[in-house]
């Protein structure tokens, strides 16, 4: 009897690059280009959250658009429960918007404000046609808020009606009613009030549990992914630098950025705050149409050597399941 | 109808705006009731009363209370009838130049890339292309009256709401909700029309108003060189042209479809001005401010005090 | 005893929009001594930011102070106006959010300080031109004399902000006044501002007013904190005791449900619930409706009486553990 094969994850990425013209395109001026995410591979099991962590210019939201096929791909490919969709195009495209998900950072500019709740949440449903009548179409809205844990009376009214934290919950229903295997979380609480970020990333877990979502959960900072991710992803200018379970990140992060990355969580201890030894790195990111040729955060690395600088290290397993592109690893 | 009442109650507070309105009103009234109100045939010549001046003039007299033009025709019954065309061309030539530029924003600004460049370029080229120039080809070509008029005003002012509806797609483009939208699945047809038009009301709005007013003289203008409305037909800007021959010795002719014009822009301008406050919330708190600390119990000191320095009253 | 530097005496200040009045700050009183670095904590809409305006003297329409005092070095400033404005950017500076907004995109960032030299400081091109390069040493922007010359857009956001301080600190000010003066950075970049504000409010013994909702933010730079909720100080004292056992139901959960890096719960502890709506805010404790302890009691305004361990709390149940059954439920 042949082996039964293993399910496909629900979302894997394999070498994904992404390139952006820079510069005017005119007659005379040549095109310049950099690719502001490359060699980017990982996967997304069924039910599991990938935190993708990194600092503004680390191509952490192009990663997340690229997967959602709104920016172009350069090279790699993207597989949705095994089917490639790297080249999806007009009608496959819109079928496959049902199965991936956007959740947006910004819960005041992410909601039409002109629409009502329910012409909101059923938006979706509309578009790909999966309801038949209007009152079907109010009886699945009813559920959704439910779901989210909005008041019954919240589908009438228009979202300025709505604190952030409520928003969000609009958001988070809208991206949900077509039930897909797959949501993106573009930094979901970064702009919510620290009281109200609990309240959703307890909600996102909770209906991961009850609907298997799969997440893959960006964030620019290590404190906010820990409690929702199972594993996380660290990136730095454009590339993949580690890759570990969740304990394996916090407790025993190999890659120096990601030790960096750590040690500038403010934590509300005074005294362990004011007494930290700060691994903040100097200067800046390197500039991406001229990457240097080893190690993109060598020149920032307090442990860099003469091989950091001439070779670019590859994402190697360093201990178990846990993944690093570091010539030195911790 | 609550938010209607609302709206009612900050136009009434603010003095300008509703003298405006008033404004409009009347004069789209008299258009309306124009064989009601006029007291004679606009074009009813009558030989014997040639050039009257008004009532209260010298030699004037009750008949005629504008006074009389060169053919003897009631100078008040004109402008009666006057603003029904004037007010037609206006209207006409603001819907079709809006739909046009509306059209031609809204496929530049979605579609970007060279459709965008290629529809933007003929918008340069139209505006740089002086208007008048335009005109006078078109109507020794096809010949003067109301249809040429109001097809070659739409021609030669569609282009400032190209303008402005692209720019506002292009913000609203990048804003997340229609992100939002396009990731959901809807097609480019629902995110204009459900995500994107709906922006565009209330500075169209504003924008055909003020527009409104430019056509009003462009008619004018043209009519004055005798390009547009032909006699026996009248406007207030056929008026004052023909009126400009005997502007030494009958200054009526000129003087009062020139007020006619002045008084309708200016209504329409305090209008629109309010209007575009009240469609910008910010602004529309601003104003509502205002009119709080100008209610206040409290001395216009204080309140002079207040506005230079920013303090407490 | 001696005046302190700023004393605020229960300032209120109103926004009217068409909706009703906004009651942003609410009576609200604090000193801040000589060299002090207090924290102003709390969620967006908690009047913090309002409250730094007000000491500004940035309260514009359709924003008022409705009532309260603002006192510098003993002298009422909402009495003197003028004194005020010459206090602004010389003796009191402010840094925002989001540098960019502050910075005239068009004009070299050297220009920029040279002018505000000039203008408060009475000093010659040459010399406010010397004492700005000095200024750009001070807060870490390398090669300062080629980097004087550069407009705004050239520097990356945590340099703008540096720049920003540099500005702030060209008039020598007394209170530094820093709006989520970090909330915009990476968080790399966060640690560097972090750093560089204590070292200046070491060596110039500046006093600093830092507004933030990032609790962590405030416990490296801070000394005493106050935490505000619906336009009132609910809690306020050192920053180490404070932390370490809030007394007010609403200072406990937000250091609960603020993520860290070693919880072992699997859950966080939410708050349940939204701020409430300042148009015709509720009269007793704005945080009852939250509040998994409060009653009848709370429908009663609490004073902001001492606790036990140097700071003062406005809750009748200060001191109790609020949140020790939802907890609980999170834990298992």
């Amino acid at each position: 009897m042949p082996e039964p094969t293993p399910p496909a994850p629900t979302l894997a990425v394999e070498d994904l690059a992404v390139e952006y013209r820079v510069g005017q395109s005119g007659f005379l001026a040549s095109r310049q280009t950099f690719r502001a995410v490359e060699g980017v591979t990982f996967a997304i099991a069924r039910g599991e959250t990938l935190g993708l962590v990194g600092e503004s210019g680390s191509g952490k939201s192009t990663v997340g658009r690229a997967i959602l096929r709104r920016a172009p791909l350069a090279a790699g490919r993207v597989l949705l429960e095994g089917e490639d969709i790297s080249h999806a195009r007009g009608r496959q495209l819109q079928r496959l918007r049902a199965r991936m998900q956007l959740v947006l950072q910004d819960p005041y500019a992410s909601l039409n404000p002109r629409m009502s709740v329910a012409d909101i949440v059923a938006e979706p449903l509309i578009v790909h046609r999966r309801v038949a009548s209007k009152a079907q179409a109010r009886a699945r809205v009813a559920e959704l808020l439910h779901l989210v844990g909005l008041p019954e009376d919240a589908h009438t009214r228009y979202p300025h009606a709505f604190s952030g934290g409520q928003r969000q919950r609009i958001g988070i229903a809208r991206a949900l009613a077509l039930e897909p295997p797959l949501i993106v979380a573009d930094e979901p609480v970064s702009a919510l009030d620290v009281s109200v970020r609990a309240q959703v990333i307890n909600l996102m877990q909770d209906l991961q549990e009850k609907l298997g979502l799969s997440y893959l959960c960006i964030a620019h900072d290590l404190a906010i992914v820990r409690h929702i991710s199972h594993r996380i992803a660290i990136l730095y200018a454009g590339r993949v630098v580690e890759i570990a379970g969740r304990d394996a990140i916090y407790d025993a992060p190999k890659h120096p950025y990601t030790e960096a990355l750590l040690a500038a969580v403010p934590v509300t201890d005074p005294a362990v705050q004011r007494g930290r030894a700060r691994a903040v790195p100097r200067g800046e990111l390197p500039d991406l149409t001229r990457p240097p040729p080893g190690c993109r955060y060598a020149p920032r690395c307090p442990r860099a050597s003469d091989l950091c600088h001439a070779r670019q290290p590859p994402l190697e397993a360093k201990a178990p399941g846990h993944l690093a592109a570091c010539w030195h690893p911790g | 109808m609550a938010r209607g009442a609302h709206f009612f109650d900050e136009l009434v507070r603010d003095k300008a705006a509703m003298l405006g309105l008033i404004g409009i009103v009347t004069v789209v009234a008299v258009a309306i009731f124009a064989p009601l109100i006029a007291p004679y045939d606009p074009a009813a010549q009558d030989v014997l009363a040639r050039l009257k001046p008004p009532a209260w003039a010298a030699r004037g007299s009750v008949e005629h209370l504008l006074g009389t033009d060169h053919l003897g025709r009631d100078v008040l019954s004109r402008l009666i009838y006057g603003s029904r065309i004037t007010l037609m061309i206006a209207s006409a030539v603001a819907l079709f130049a809006g739909a046009l530029g509306v059209t031609i924003g809204l496929v530049s600004g979605y579609l970007g890339g060279r459709a965008d460049s290629l529809l933007m370029r003929l918008v340069d080229i139209q505006v740089s292309f002086p208007g008048i120039l335009l005109i006078l080809l078109i109507v020794s070509v096809v010949g003067p009256g109301v249809t040429t008029l109001v097809v070659v005003l739409a021609i030669t002012n569609w282009m400032i709401y190209a303008r402005v509806v692209r720019a506002i797609v292009l913000q609203s483009r990048q804003s997340a909700y229609v992100e939002a939208a396009e990731v959901v699945g809807c097609g480019p047809v629902r995110v204009i029309w459900r995500h994107i038009l709906p922006n565009l009301v209330a500075p169209l709005l504003t924008l055909a108003i003020l527009e409104f007013t430019n056509i009003v003289l462009a008619e004018a203008a043209v009519s004055f060189l005798g390009l547009g409305v032909q006699p026996p037909a009248t406007s207030w800007g056929l008026d004052v042209a023909s009126g400009r021959d005997y502007v030494f010795i009958a200054w009526w002719l000129v003087t009062f479809p020139g007020l006619c014009i002045v008084f309708t822009v200016l209504s329409i301008n305090l209008f629109a001005g309010w209007l575009r406050v009240t469609g910008d919330p910010q602004e529309r708190d601003k104003r509502f401010a205002r009119g709080v600390a100008r209610r206040r119990p409290g001395t216009r000191a204080a309140r002079a005090a207040r506005a230079a320095e920013g303090a407490k009253p | 005893m001696s005046a302190p530097l700023l004393a605020i005496d229960h300032l209120e200040v109103v926004f009217d929009t068409r909706g009703g009045a906004v009651e942003a700050v609410r009576g609200v009183s604090l000193a801040v001594a000589r060299g002090e670095t207090l924290g102003l904590v709390g969620e967006s809409g908690c009047g913090k930011s309002v409250t730094a305006q007000a000491v500004m003297g940035l309260i514009d329409p359709p924003g008022r102070i409705l009532a309260g005092d603002i006192r510098w070095e003993g002298r009422s400033l909402t009495r003197d106006p003028k004194g005020w404005a010459r206090l602004r950017g010389s003796e009191i500076a402010m840094v925002f959010q989001d540098p960019m907004t502050s910075l005239n995109p068009l004009m070299s960032v050297g220009d920029q300080i040279v002018e505000t030299l000039r203008y408060h400081k009475r000093l010659g091109r040459s010399a406010a031109r010397r004492r700005a390069a000095e200024l750009f040493g001070q807060v870490g922007i390398g090669a300062p004399e080629r980097r004087l010359d550069q407009l705004p857009h050239e520097f990356s956001g945590g340099m703008r902000q540096r720049v920003m301080i540099a500005m702030a600190l060209a008039c020598e000010p007394k209170l530094l006044i820093a709006d989520e003066p970090t909330t915009a950075l990476d968080v790399t970049v966060q640690a560097q501002i972090v750093d560089l504000l204590n070292e200046l409010q070491a060596e110039l013994g500046l006093a600093i007013i830092l507004i933030t909702h990032d609790l962590g933010v405030a416990a490296g730079l801070c000394r005493d904190v106050a935490v505000m909720y619906a336009g009132r100080i609910v809690e306020m004292g050192p920053i180490d005791t404070l932390f370490a056992a809030p007394a007010h139901p609403y200072s406990q959960g937000l250091l609960r449900s603020t993520p860290t890096l070693t919880a072992s719960e699997r859950r966080l502890v939410a708050i349940p619930g939204a701020p409430p709506r300042l148009i015709g805010p509720p009269t007793g404790c704005a945080f009852l409706a939250r509040c998994p302890i409060g009653d009848e009691a709370c429908r009663r305004l609490p004073p902001l009486a001492p606790t036990g361990a140097g700071g003062r709390a406005a809750c009748f149940k200060a001191g109790r553990d609020a949140w020790a059954d939802a907890r609980e439920a999170a834990a298992n």
